[in-house]
C-alpha cells in the first residue's frame, strides 16, 4: 500500500444520487484492477464529515486519469487535491475463459461492477446485469452498451433461471446492511436452481462496506470465513460464497 | 531514553515518546509497513486480544460522526495463543518494543494471558484495557492475577470518566504504568442502515477531555502517565507531555492520515529536520539544521579575509540617478 495524490479535474452531476470525478493521478495506479479502489481523503478539508478517508470506486481508468463514481451528497470542486491510499482490496477473481458473466447489483448502485464489465467485455465475455430494487434507478447510459439490463425485484427477473444456468461465474452485490442475508439466499436461490454443489469460484458476493483504516489493521471489516476470517479491505472486496459463514 | 513503567523487575525502556494506541495498528504493525516507519516509534501496541477468540460485532462497526467517527468492532481476535502463535516472530523482528494489550475480562483470563505472554520473549510489555464500570475491587484481581503470572511490565489502561477515581487503585496494585485514557463510548445511528450503533468514539475533538484526564492524573500518580486519545498534531502531542504524560499514543490519525505518525514521531522524538528561520534557499538542503548552519557562520567568520574583500568599494551616491 502506498500514499500518493490526486487532483481532482472535474467533477459531473450523472444522476440525481450520482457524481463521478476525473482525478489526475499518479500513474503507477493504472495498474489498478477492477474491484481495487482508492482510499481517499480530501486535503484540507473543512466539512464537517471529512474525518474518515472514503472508498472511491474506480469506473474508468487511462493513462494519466481515474474517474470514480460517489454519491451525490458531498460536494467536491475541481482543483481540490486529495490523498490516496493504494490499492485496497483486490482483484475480482475472474475464472479463465470465463465466457459468461451474470452481475445482480440489489439496492446499490452497481458502481464495483462498471469496470469489471468493461474489461470482460473486451476480452470477449458476454455480460448480463440485473438490477433491482433501488440499483433500478441506475443510469443506463453509464453502463456499457454491450452489457444486457434486466430488471427486477429482489430474486426475481425474467427468465431467472436461464440466467443462472446461463452464467460461468455469478457476482452479487448489497448493501452492507442486508449483505449477509442477501447472499446467503442468493447461494442458496443457486443451489437449487442448478440441483447440484455449487463449483468453487462460481458464486461471488462484494462485500463493499464502509471502512475505517483501509490498511487491515482495525479488524472492522472481517469476514466470517470457514477457515480463517477474512478482512473485506485486504482481502475482498469479493468473496465465494461458499466460503462465508452465514450466521 | 524514557522509562514508560517504573515497578517489576523488568523496566520498559523506549526511545521515542509516541507509539500507537491499541486497536489502531493490527496485531504487528505489518498494515502500516509500506506508509510508516516503525523504527521510529517509540513501541508498537498491539490490537486487543482475549484469552478465547472473540467474533467480529454484527451490523454497523463503522459510523462516521462530525469530526470524528464511532467504531463498534466488538473486538474481533482469534485468542491469544493463536496470536502468539501468528505473530511472536514478526515482534521478535520488530525494531521497537512490542506490548500486547490484553483486554481484562476476567481475572482468570487475564492470568492465563500473562502466563502465555510472559514466555513470549518477543514481548516487552502487557497493556491491560478495563472496562468501563471497573471498580478498585476489579483493578486489584485483575492486576494480582497479571503480576502472579509475569516479570513483565504492566500497564494499565483507563476508562476515560473513571481515570482519576482508578489511578490511585491501578498503582497500589501494581500497574507500572497508566495510560490514560481508553476512548469513550457513545450510541448514534448509522446513516444507511438506520440504526443505532454503541461504540467507541474517536476524533480530534476527545483530545480536550482526554488532556484534563491526563493533566489530573498526572498530579497524583507515582508511576508514569501515558497520554492517549485525539492527539491529532505535533503540538497536541507536547501538551499532552506539557501535562505530565511521559509518552503519548496516537488513534486514529493513523487511520486518516498515516504520515502523520511518523511526523509526530520524528518532532517529539528531535529527529524532525525543518529549513532553520533565515537560511537561504540555496543554503538548505534535506538534512541541514539549524546547528550546521551556525558552524558554517562560524567558520565564515573565522575566514582570513579574501584580498577582494581588502579593496575598497567606490564611495555610493547618495542618490541614485532618475
Amino acid at each position: 500500500m502506498r500514499e500518493t495524490q490526486a487532483i481532482i479535474e472535474r467533477v459531473r452531476r450523472v444522476s440525481v444520487h450520482l457524481q463521478q470525478l476525473d482525478l489526475s493521478i499518479d500513474p503507477a495506479l493504472i495498474q489498478l484492477e477492477p474491484g481495487q479502489s482508492l482510499f481517499a481523503r480530501l486535503l484540507e478539508d473543512d466539512s464537517q464529515h471529512a474525518y474518515l478517508r472514503e472508498l472511491w470506486v474506480p469506473v474508468a481508468i487511462n493513462k494519466v486519469h481515474i474517474t470514480v463514481e460517489l454519491p451525490a451528497g458531498r460536494n467536491y470542486a475541481p482543483g481540490r487535491v486529495a490523498s490516496l491510499l493504494t490499492p485496497v482490496g483486490r482483484p475480482i477473481p475472474v475464472r479463465p475463459g470465463l465466457g459468461t458473466l451474470l452481475l445482480i447489483a440489489n439496492d446499490t448502485a452497481p458502481t464495483p461492477f462498471i469496470l469489471l464489465a468493461q474489461r470482460l467485455i473486451a476480452a470477449g465475455a458476454a455480460v448480463t446485469l440485473v438490477l433491482s430494487g433501488r440499483a433500478t434507478d441506475y443510469p443506463r447510459e453509464l453502463l456499457p452498451p454491450e452489457v444486457e439490463i434486466l430488471h427486477g425485484d429482489t430474486w426475481d427477473w425474467p427468465d431467472r433461471v436461464e440466467t443462472i444456468n446461463w452464467a460461468d461465474q455469478v457476482i452479487a452485490l448489497a448493501p452492507p446492511y442486508t449483505q449477509q442475508d442477501t447472499y446467503r439466499d442468493l447461494y442458496h436461490t443457486i443451489s437449487q436452481i442448478r440441483q447440484q454443489s455449487v463449483a468453487d469460484g462460481s458464486i461471488y458476493g462484494l462485500y463493499t462496506q464502509r471502512l475505517a483504516c483501509g490498511t487491515g489493521a482495525c479488524q472492522a471489516c472481517q469476514v466470517a470465513c470457514h477457515g480463517n476470517n477474512r478482512l473485506a479491505c485486504v482481502d475482498g472486496p469479493a468473496f465465494d460464497l461458499k466460503d462465508i459463514v452465514f450466521r | 531514553m524514557i522509562e514508560l513503567t517504573h515497578t517489576g523487575k523488568n523496566p520498559l525502556v523506549i526511545e521515542n515518546p509516541v507509539m500507537p494506541a491499541a486497536g489502531i495498528f493490527g496485531y504487528d504493525g505489518s498494515a502500516y509497513h509500506d506508509l510508516i516507519d516503525q523504527a521510529k516509534l517509540g513501541a508498537i501496541v498491539t490490537n486487543p486480544v482475549t484469552w478465547k477468540p472473540r467474533h467480529v460485532a454484527r451490523g454497523p462497526r463503522v459510523v462516521p460522526l462530525p469530526s470524528g467517527v464511532l467504531v463498534h468492532t466488538g473486538l474481533p481476535n482469534p485468542g491469544l495463543r493463536r496470536v502468539v502463535k501468528t505473530y511472536a516472530k514478526c515482534w521478535a523482528r520488530c525494531p521497537v518494543p512490542v506490548i500486547v494489550h490484553v483486554a481484562a475480562t476476567t481475572p482468570d483470563d487475564v492470568a492465563r494471558c500473562a502466563d502465555v505472554l510472559d514466555r513470549c520473549e518477543s514481548v516487552a510489555g502487557i497493556e491491560l484495557g478495563l472496562h468501563d464500570q471497573a471498580s478498585h475491587r476489579d483493578i486489584q484481581l485483575i492486576l494480582q492475577a497479571a503480576a502472579d503470572n509475569t516479570q513483565l511490565p504492566l500497564l494499565v489502561r483507563l476508562p476515560l470518566f473513571n481515570a482519576v477515581f482508578l489511578a490511585e487503585a491501578a498503582q497500589d496494585a501494581g500497574a507500572g504504568a497508566l495510560v490514560v485514557a481508553a476512548p469513550p463510548r457513545g450510541t448514534t445511528r448509522d446513516p444507511d442502515s438506520g440504526q443505532l450503533v454503541g461504540g467507541r468514539l474517536y476524533g480530534p475533538w476527545l483530545m480536550a477531555q482526554t488532556l484534563r484526564a491526563v493533566g489530573q492524573v498526572a498530579q497524583v500518580a507515582r508511576v508514569p502517565v501515558i497520554g492517549s486519545g485525539g492527539i491529532h498534531s505535533p503540538d497536541d502531542a507536547r501538551d499532552f507531555l506539557e501535562a505530565g504524560a511521559v509518552a503519548v499514543q496516537i488513534d486514529t490519525l493513523a487511520w486518516t492520515q498515516p504520515h502523520m505518525v511518523e511526523v509526530i514521531a520524528r518532532n517529539l522524538g528531535g529527529l524532525e529536520l525543518t529549513r532553520a528561520v533565515g537560511a537561504l534557499s540555496d543554503e538548505w538542503q534535506p538534512g541541514i539544521g539549524k546547528t550546521t548552519l551556525l558552524e558554517r557562520d562560524r567558520e565564515r567568520s573565522q575566514r582570513p579575509p579574501s584580498p577582494a574583500d581588502d579593496q575598497e568599494l567606490p564611495p555610493q551616491p547618495d542618490h541614485l540617478p532618475e
